[in-house]
């Protein structure tokens, strides 16, 4: 059986590292029942970043793709357009999730906890709850997608969480792959593409800790790619891009491809870490002290990189494939054939306009006051 | 903290101005103790500083997630995931809950295509097998109406549907009349659009060549040849050429010019790329002649029945009268003719000995061997009309046929009848003139598709089977391909040819999202099959 740990005081629980197991399906819920079409996927967290590309992916590749969504007043219509089904459930709830599961052969999870949402119960318990509802319905495949060196750094509460999914995944007997993932290329848009857009200041830490960003696009040809062969199954790949950069290298980047010097603020990780240590100790901002936890992280200068090279062989790709992240925000930059900089695209006033409208709602949802 | 505070003081004036710049005027001043002692206001613009502050922040310490980007990003244009001409494209798909119809309909939504989808019975698909975003027509694609309706605003047309029994009523109306409808529909609704958009002939309908219908026809088309003096001519009442011809090597041509331009100014046969006519035959074979204004004569050669039938004749089948002639150029077409040679052997009695001695015959046979000789004297060819068959650069329909394997679910003895449905229904394509591409794929399997490397071959040889994922995918790419129009090819999983077999060699292609293989596979094809 599960056991949790419950938490004996706030402070402990964070540093404690939770202790799980689980048992291995009976025989009898693996067989019978009735037969799964082979091509029915699951999708949790098809709205995110990743979710859709594989959505998309999957639906091109003539699968018939299902996709876990919360309900909304306004829901996300792109999925249904696409042709994907929709259908409702909420991870924190786990008396909605086995009804999700029917008919599904395959499960891919790429969902995680918004900002605003509390980590534990959705990291941690939603993913229990997932995980043994697929085991007991004889879910057949099962992708999950953690953190690279999430086992080395058990201090940040979220790579803890995911450390432990992991392991509870591997014991749980379904037949698994698990994907560690270093850094999306859409994040660098996010944090330093569309500052630098609006002149805005751009905050940079002064370590030199290295990311090998990936693009979303090609972590979702990946996972589509494992999901047609055996050899992947029970193991756990990292996932890393061609080349790690450091945040200085990115924001240099980014000046160059946007013709325009960044103002950058050097944040020092001693001041991180001083924050972090007053939020710490005030119990209503213990999930923004989380946030802050990867601090301790960069302090450590480590290269977050893998070696892809038997990655690709597994999974029968080209390793020349992947988009490095200069053509990607190359690509970006230049709506037009000319390749003139950031600021004539249309991709980018249209980013921007979103930000604008959206961050006026975020404002307001904000949580850690 | 300075940063803190810049922000704070610079989120409490109006202008962004701090306070440690030069002194502000008088209303400034004003303002600002209004704006200092209203609680409220300093509330707000701490939690703006915070915010501002907590953002850059969180970023720093999760460089490799960015939350807020996530409702924003919309969703990037893949490179794999374009098709420039999908923009304007509207897709009717009949056949849309199929296996191959599903995926379709998928891919089409993810490239942008608008798509048209023909159910027969709507409330018996869930609610989520059809995005909203396709139109739906309700109907049954042998009723024409339903196809009229269908075929409203759209270019092109992928038919990928098929009989659910084996019953003939069914494979007839699914196969035969449903492809024969939506052909007829999809041709008026094209010649209706050119209508509206001015131009009085559409490219992408036949050109009349002669109409023997008409009077006018009838009286220009003339023999123009007829083989030796003292020989019946042939009879040119009512467009029959008909009559004896007594001796051998006897030629009969029946023909009549043409003005190279229609009534409507357009010119006649540029741009087109074959013959069809539609006439009543008795199973001799005959030539159709062309003639070029340099005075080059180009004959093809075509197989009649008894009854009435449809012949297509692609330019390309018409080979020139003398070596050294320029190929035949539709453009510079003056004069067409019908020709019919005697060209049995003549009456020896050797020659019948040695025909009965080969064939091992009785005496009783000797008489049909006479019947035969006069038969071959008389000949009797009904034409109703004579078209020229436009050309174009891209396929508007395709449609998905069979390969001839056995599926499961058929009986063994139905397969002949489902396969001759469907080629019936693929010949009903072909002649009508609209640009096609036919594609005969093996067994179809439930598998994802565009992992195993596809072959494509022309002549009835595959074996093996193919996913109908990798089927949906070349009925899109099929769509804009230049290379496939006009074409028709078998494509199955790649294999190993057997050894005693090996007289031909198989190409696979592997289908790749990125690059064009349709292009390079296809092109190796014959043209007009």
């Amino acid at each position: 059986m599960l056991h949790s740990v419950h938490s004996s005081g706030f402070a402990a629980s964070r540093s404690t590292r939770l202790r799980v197991s689980a048992n291995a399906p009976s025989a009898a819920a693996a067989t019978g029942g009735t037969p799964v079409p082979k091509n029915s996927v699951l999708v949790v967290g098809a709205t995110g970043t990743l979710g859709r590309q594989i959505v998309r992916r999957a639906l091109d590749d003539g699968y018939d793709v299902r996709c876990l969504v919360r309900p909304r007043p306004n829901p996300a219509d792109f999925l249904r357009d696409w042709g994907a089904k929709v259908v409702n459930g909420d991870l924190t709830d786990p008396a909605s999730i086995p009804a999700c599961l029917v008919g599904v052969n395959t499960v891919i999870d790429c969902a995680t906890a918004r900002p605003e949402e509390p980590t534990r119960k959705v990291d941690w318990e939603g993913k229990v709850a997932l995980i043994q509802a697929a085991q007991a319905m004889g879910i057949q495949r099962y992708i999950f997608f953690s953190i690279f060196d999430c086992d080395k750094h058990p201090e940040v509460p979220l790579m803890n969480i995911k450390s432990c999914t992991e392991e509870f995944l591997a014991s749980s007997g379904l037949d698994y792959t698990t994907f560690r993932l270093c850094g999306f290329h859409q994040a660098v848009i996010g944090n330093y593409a569309v500052p630098i857009l609006e002149e805005r200041s751009v905050w940079g830490t002064n370590d030199e800790t290295r990311t090998a960003y990936l693009d979303s696009q090609d972590v979702a040809k990946m996972t589509v790619a494992a999901l047609r062969t055996d050899k992947t199954s029970r193991r756990t790949l990292t996932l890393s891009g061609p080349k790690a950069w450091t945040t200085r290298e990115v924001i240099e980047l980014c000046e160059k491809m946007a013709d325009t010097n960044a103002k950058v603020t050097t944040v020092p990780t001693w001041l991180l870490k001083r924050t972090r240590g007053v939020l710490k100790s005030m119990q209503w901002a213990a999930d923004a002290a989380d946030r802050l936890a990867f601090a301790e992280v960069l302090s450590n200068n480590e290269v977050w990189s893998a070696d892809m090279t038997e990655t690709y062989r597994l999974l029968d790709m080209d390793p020349g494939s992947v988009i490095t992240l200069e053509s990607y925000l190359q690509r970006r930059a230049s709506g037009s054939l000319i390749g003139c900089g950031f600021k004539d695209a249309d991709y980018f006033s249209r980013i921007l306009k979103k930000l604008k409208e959206v961050g006026a709602a975020a404002d307001r949802t904000n949580f850690y006051v | 903290m300075e940063a803190l505070r810049e922000k704070f003081f610079r989120a409490n004036s109006d202008e962004g101005a701090s306070i440690s710049q030069a002194p502000s005027s008088k209303d400034n001043v004003a303002d600002l103790n209004l704006n200092a002692i209203n609680p409220y206001e300093l509330g707000r613009q701490a939690r703006q500083a915070f915010n501002d502050v907590w953002e850059q922040l969180s970023r720093v310490t999760s460089p490799t997630r960015s939350y807020i980007i996530d409702n924003v990003l919309e969703v990037e244009a893949d490179a794999d995931f374009q098709a420039p001409q999908a923009a304007y494209t509207t897709v009717l798909v009949v056949g849309a809950t199929g296996r191959v119809g599903r995926i379709l309909v998928r891919k089409l939504l993810l490239r942008g295509y608008k798509v048209k989808a023909l159910f027969r019975n709507r409330a018996g698909v869930s609610k989520e097998a059809i995005p909203d975003s396709v139109e739906v027509v309700e109907g049954d694609v042998g009723d024409m109406a339903t196809c009229q309706k269908a075929v409203q605003g759209v270019s092109k047309v992928i038919f990928c549907a098929a009989a659910r029994s084996a019953f003939t009523a069914d494979l007839l109306r699914v196969e035969d009349r449903g492809v024969m409808n939506m052909v007829k529909a999809m041709q008026d609704e094209l010649y209706r659009r050119a209508k509206r958009s001015g131009t009085k002939f559409h490219s992408t309908s036949k050109k009349e060549l002669a109409d023997f219908n008409s009077r006018f026809h009838q009286a220009r088309w003339n023999v123009t040849f007829a083989g030796t003096p003292e020989d019946a001519a042939a009879a040119a009442a009512e467009g029959r050429r008909g009559g004896n011809l007594m001796s051998r090597g006897a030629i009969a041509e029946v023909g009549a010019r043409l003005p190279p331009r229609l009534p409507g100014g357009e010119h006649r046969t540029a741009g087109t790329e074959g013959i069809v006519l539609r006439a009543r035959g008795d199973a001799h074979s005959y030539l159709c002649i062309l003639e070029t204004d340099d005075g080059y004569r180009y004959g093809a050669r075509f197989p009649t029945k008894e009854g009435y039938l449809t012949v297509r004749l692609p330019y390309a089948a018409f080979r020139s009268e003398y070596q050294g002639q320029p190929p035949l150029d539709p453009a510079r077409l003056v004069g067409i003719a019908l020709r019919y040679e005697n060209r049995r052997s003549g009456s020896g009695p050797s020659a019948a000995a040695a025909l009965r001695a080969a064939k091992g015959l009785s005496e009783r046979n000797m008489d049909e061997l006479a019947a035969q000789r006069t038969r071959d004297q008389k000949f009797s060819l009904e034409v109703d009309w004579i078209k020229a068959l436009p050309g174009g650069t891209e396929p508007d329909f395709v449609l998905v046929s069979c390969a001839g394997r056995s599926r499961p679910g058929i009986d063994p003895a139905d397969l002949r009848k489902v396969i001759d449905a469907k080629r019936r229904g693929e010949e009903n394509l072909r002649l009508s003139g609209l640009g096609y591409t036919i594609i005969r794929p093996g067994t179809l399997l439930d598998e994802p598709g565009g992992y195993r490397a596809l072959v494509f071959d022309q002549g009835d040889r595959i074996t093996e089977s193919i996913a109908a994922a990798d089927v949906a995918d070349i009925c899109l790419r099929a769509l804009h391909e230049p290379e496939g129009r006009n074409k028709t090819f078998d494509v199955c999983y790649e294999y190993q040819v057997d050894e005693d077999n090996a007289l031909y060699e198989l190409v696979a292609h592997v289908p790749d999202k990125r690059n064009n293989y349709l292009k390079a596979a296809v092109a190796s094809l014959a043209r007009n099959t």
